[in-house]
């Protein structure tokens, strides 16, 4: 039998308020900088290094260390838990996206394999820098409001600048998560290494949700739904249709997906700038201003 | 360096050694005759919208010598609207694709995406 808690329902306090939440279902990620402990940064890249550069290094998860101060550190998971819900499960696999420093060319632009459109966030992509990765090193770029765009990998490979891309450069112990099919490429590095390993590391693991979502993360009762703008950064969605996209993603993690529906014209949630509390038209029930 | 201008110094040197072949000269010719045939250089721009002269919102570049990402020295978007390409000598060859975006309640792919060319 395993010492490694593979898929294991864990579960910790919620650390996302209700417009953190908000800003991940319209960008399709959340930046959580230097979250991991450097000592701990300092075990994973030796364990990189000597123990297992594969990649899939998921035996790491052995490791009570990592267990503790990575897959469970307090903002990570206190941030999955609030998206994916009580009684998430730890990952099942840990990838390590292990580039040589320097590399000439970016990655193409995908999604990853098994990407679905969905407002159902049912699980996360994760991923963690156990070195500093800084522009020069070739970050994973990520397009936000991505998620919400249509297409196959193939059909990307001949994309090159984006306008609003992000760059997911950090310090060490740096985190983040995403929405499975966002929009992202590793971008050229320029650099050779600056830490302690002769690569740059990027491990990457999905949570999967055990329960029903239910709003259930850090909630703002002063907080009005009709005034929240829900649109995407960038030009890449045709007026609202981004904004609509993501709300009804939050309705959906909110347990509200019975109480969400389409109506078009100035229906929730593109009428934001209503006054004095006004409930926007379809606006779900649980979410209106009392 | 120019692959006639290698070959005819290969030429020379072989020729000054006399050991210089036919086979030496059918090689420059060659390379003289591939370099006389056009190639197409290929820039692919993302529009939000259809307007041939529409703001880019993405960009790449296939040509030689260039970098894909379409990127001038100072990081910046080597066209900043199709317009600017059309001034620059680019021709539009494909207008967007526009069966995906009559599905309206979706978003599929980036913007409207115009193929230009142009023969160097």
């Amino acid at each position: 039998m395993s010492k490694a808690p593979y898929r294991k329902q864990v579960d910790c306090p919620p650390t996302l308020t209700d417009q953190d939440v908000i800003d991940f279902c319209r960008n399709g990620y959340l930046m959580l900088p230097g979250v991991v402990p450097d000592d701990i940064n300092h075990k994973v890249v030796d364990y990189l290094d000597h123990a297992d550069g594969t990649y899939e290094p998921t035996p790491i998860m052995e490791q009570p260390w990592f267990v503790d101060q990575v897959l469970m550190n307090t903002q990570a998971a206190g941030a999955v838990r609030s998206l994916l819900g009580q009684n998430f499960t730890l990952p099942i696999l840990i990838s390590n996206h292990r580039g040589p420093l320097p590399y000439a060319q970016s990655h193409g632009w995908h999604r990853d394999g098994g990407s679905i459109y969905t407002s159902e966030l049912e699980y996360l992509q994760v991923f963690y820098y156990p070195e500093e990765c800084t522009i020069e090193m070739g970050p994973t770029e990520l397009l936000p409001g991505s998620h919400f765009m249509r297409t196959k990998a193939p059909l990307m490979s001949h994309m090159g600048s984006i306008k609003g891309a992000v760059s997911s450069s950090g310090p060490a112990g740096t985190i983040f998560l995403t929405v499975y099919s966002i929009w992202h490429r590793r971008s050229r590095a320029i650099s050779g290494p600056k830490g302690i390993s002769k690569y740059r590391n990027l491990l990457k693991y999905n949570y999967w949700r055990t329960e029903p979502p239910t709003r259930d993360w850090v909630t703002d009762q002063a907080i009005d739904f009709s005034r929240i703008d829900f649109n995407p950064p960038g030009v890449q969605f045709e007026q609202f249709h981004g904004g609509i996209a993501a709300a009804e993603m939050f309705a959906w993690l909110s347990g509200l997906k019975g109480q969400y529906k389409k109506h078009g014209g100035q229906g929730w949630p593109i009428a934001n700038t209503v006054r004095d509390r006004t409930n926007q038209f379809g606006v779900p029930g649980a979410l209106e201003n009392g | 360096m120019n692959a006639v201008l290698e070959q005819l110094k290969i030429v020379k040197k072989r020729f000054k050694a006399d050991k210089l072949t036919e086979k030496d000269i059918d090689l420059a010719i060659l390379h003289a005759e591939t370099d006389l045939i056009p190639r197409q250089s290929l820039l692919y721009i993302q529009a939000p919208g259809t307007h041939p002269y529409s703001a880019a919102i993405g960009i790449s570049i296939f040509e030689e010598g260039k970098d894909n990402d379409g990127l001038d020295e100072n990081g910046k978007f080597r066209y900043k609207t199709i317009k600017e390409a059309l001034d620059d000598g680019w021709r539009i060859i494909k207008f967007p694709d526009m069966s995906l975006a009559m599905n309206e309640q979706n978003t599929y792919g980036l913007g409207y995406e115009f193929v230009l060319e142009r023969w160097r």
